[in-house]
């Protein structure tokens, strides 16, 4: 299939104040097909946040991005203008993020709120962009739309609030919606509740979803691929149902260990301690030559040390950034 | 097991002056009654606005409640004055969500360390130092960091440093509040077997702090936990044993926090019953 987009060999790096440069983001290459969900998982500092911006060309201006290309159906948005970009940002391509109070404007009622995304998207008539309003809200909040289009940030829950960021991404109903940990400040009843938001969302409008999140249990019954990433790189690309079951990268493998489960709760009351991955990751001031995960990787060789490998398929048909399979 | 702080008929009520002018009374807790064992191992789990961060406010007598009594040994708290207060607040510590900013950012290590000992001892300088350097390997941070600005260690270093702090003064409860849900996965794992570890059987009760570990991640309470307490709308609705709440949850707020947490759970159109 065609894919939506497509992110080729994308190299992102930022400089420090003090002169240095951080290699956030290396060679991720990615692509995501219309209406799939691709869920990133990964650590702080592991680059997936550098990802999301990236694909918006929103990064920050101390960043640079060395080598790369970002295609949204066949664009390369990395080469485009202000006023382009402006144009696909909200109507292609949609951002939420993990605060949704820190994105909504405190002193405005949450539906001019959105409303305001229309305008700027040239639906002219006032009446028609409040009837869409309505409409958007009926179908994101399961009752009390109503009032919710009246209020003010500040008297809804968390939960509500989400609901609204989610409602301003789709409002000109974007392909791609990429979500930087949405429901990270959410309680797990509100966050299963926003899941399936996003997954109605999918459903009925053929959303594509990017959902960046450090928390893998999210994923599992949601995303259609799993992204793994560690200090920068893409080291695991996957069926969701794979990764989250059979693991292939020695990181993802050590990363799904360190989460204890609740069906193995009874097993654990013996005073046991959860394992863990030894070390911590590395500082991505300079360029480690072989593989990052290497000082920490269980099953390191000699060639790890030597130079970073390259992407082999693996057993359950994803690719996998290891030497245990090629490399 | 002797029971070392424990609230009786506990209520919490905060006012809260809407800008129309109306006041109105929210009730944080309702009539809680909670019993922590000395050196137990217990979570209080349940959904945001249920009431857990005001008890343990409550407990480490940073609040006073409104009414209910809070009894630590044989010292009845909500009946203590200020200065009494002194002696007890650091037996009970507690550790909040965010490492980042839990220090003055100015502050050493050391700096951040010896604070507690300058405010509630008689040691000296060189003593300091030398229990400082002690407790950085208690939590498994390297001892070359006492001269580190604490606002240049990590998310996981960082907390590690605030439970450091919080066993300065040897205290008989420590009290976590969310101090594992700002960290990735690969660093609570570490930072919940650092709890364990304080906590292990093998230590004498006597020197062996209780912990109570509150959380909204039911995964993690269960891993820690011996004992589960459930808070919804300010009120305890379910506690005891692990197993007993994960495997056989009576109260319509536990099942719904378990249904939400339970791994490979597909995602239904339902919305989960709370």
């Amino acid at each position: 299939m065609e894919p939506l987009l497509e992110v080729q060999n994308l190299n992102v790096r930022y400089r420090t104040r003090a002169g240095a440069d951080v290699f956030a983001l290396t060679e991720a290459s990615l692509r995501i097909a219309p209406g799939e969900i691709v869920g990133v998982l990964g650590e702080s500092g592991s680059g997936k946040s550098t990802l999301a911006t990236s694909l918006l060309a929103m990064l920050p201006v101390n960043a640079a991005i060395d080598d790369g290309t970002v295609l949204l159906q066949g664009t390369n948005l990395l080469k485009l203008g202000r006023g382009e970009l402006t144009r696909i940002r909200g109507s292609r391509i949609s951002l939420i993020y993990q605060e949704p109070s820190v994105a909504l404007h405190p002193t405005m009622r949450v539906g001019v709120q959105i409303e305001e995304i229309l305008r700027a998207h040239s639906v002219d008539s006032r009446d028609e962009r409040r009837h869409k309003v309505r409409e958007l809200l009926d179908s994101i909040f399961v009752a009390d739309a109503e009032r919710i289009y009246s209020s003010y940030p500040h008297q809804l829950s968390g939960g509500q609030r989400q609901r609204i960021a989610i409602a301003q991404a789709i409002a000109c109903k974007p392909n791609l919606l990429i979500a930087d940990e949405p429901t990270a400040s959410l309680d797990p009843v509100t966050q299963r509740e926003i899941l399936e938001l996003l997954k109605k969302l999918q459903r009925e409008r053929n959303l594509a979803i990017l959902f960046i999140t450090h928390s893998l249990e999210l994923l599992d019954g949601f995303a259609d691929r799993v992204v793994v990433m560690y200090a920068g790189r893409i080291v695991e690309d996957s069926d969701a149902r794979e990764v989250l079951s059979s693991p292939q990268h020695p990181y993802t493998q050590a990363l799904l260990k360190c989460r204890p489960r609740l069906e193995r709760i009874e097993n654990a009351l013996s005073d046991s301690r959860i394992p863990v991955i030894p070390g911590e990751p590395p500082v991505l001031s300079s360029r480690v030559q072989g593989c990052e995960f290497e000082p920490r990787c269980p099953e390191r060789m000699q060639i790890c040390r030597e130079r970073v490998p390259e992407f082999s398929n693996s057993e359950n048909g994803g690719k996998v950034r290891c030497f245990k399979f090629g490399g | 097991m002797e029971v070392l702080l424990s609230a009786e008929n506990l209520v919490k009520e905060y006012s809260s002056r809407h800008f129309s002018g109306v006041k109105a009374l929210v009730r944080a807790l309702d009539r809680v009654n909670l019993a922590i064992p000395r050196g137990a191992r217990i979570a209080i789990v349940g959904a945001s606005g249920s009431g857990k961060s005001t008890l343990a406010v409550c407990l480490a007598c940073l609040e006073k409640p409104s009414s209910g009594t809070i009894r630590f040994q044989n010292h009845e708290l909500t009946c203590l004055s200020v200065d009494e207060l002194r002696s007890i607040r650091p037996q009970i510590q507690l550790v909040f969500q965010d490492p980042a900013t839990a220090f003055n950012p100015n502050f050493t290590v050391l700096e951040v360390l010896e604070e507690p000992w300058i405010l509630q001892t008689k040691m000296s300088a060189e003593e300091r130092r030398e229990r400082a350097t002690e407790l950085l390997v208690r939590v498994g941070l390297a001892r070359n960091i006492l001269g580190r600005g604490s606002a240049d260690l990590s998310g996981g270093q960082r907390q590690r440093l605030a439970i450091a702090r919080a066993l300065a003064l040897k205290p008989k409860v420590l009290i976590l509040d969310e101090a594992l849900s700002a960290l990735d996965y690969s660093v609570q794992a570490q930072i919940a077997n650092l709890l364990l570890d304080l906590s292990d059987r093998a230590i004498p009760l006597a020197v062996r702090p209780a912990i109570v570990l509150i959380t909204h991640d039911l995964v993690m309470a269960a891993r820690f936990a011996d004992e589960i307490v459930v808070m919804q709308s300010g009120r305890i609705v379910e506690n005891g044993p692990v197993q007993k709440i994960v495997g056989n949850p009576e109260h319509a707020a536990t099942q719904a926090l378990l249904a939400c947490t339970m791994n490979g759970a597909p995602i239904s159109e339902k919305r989960p019953a709370v």
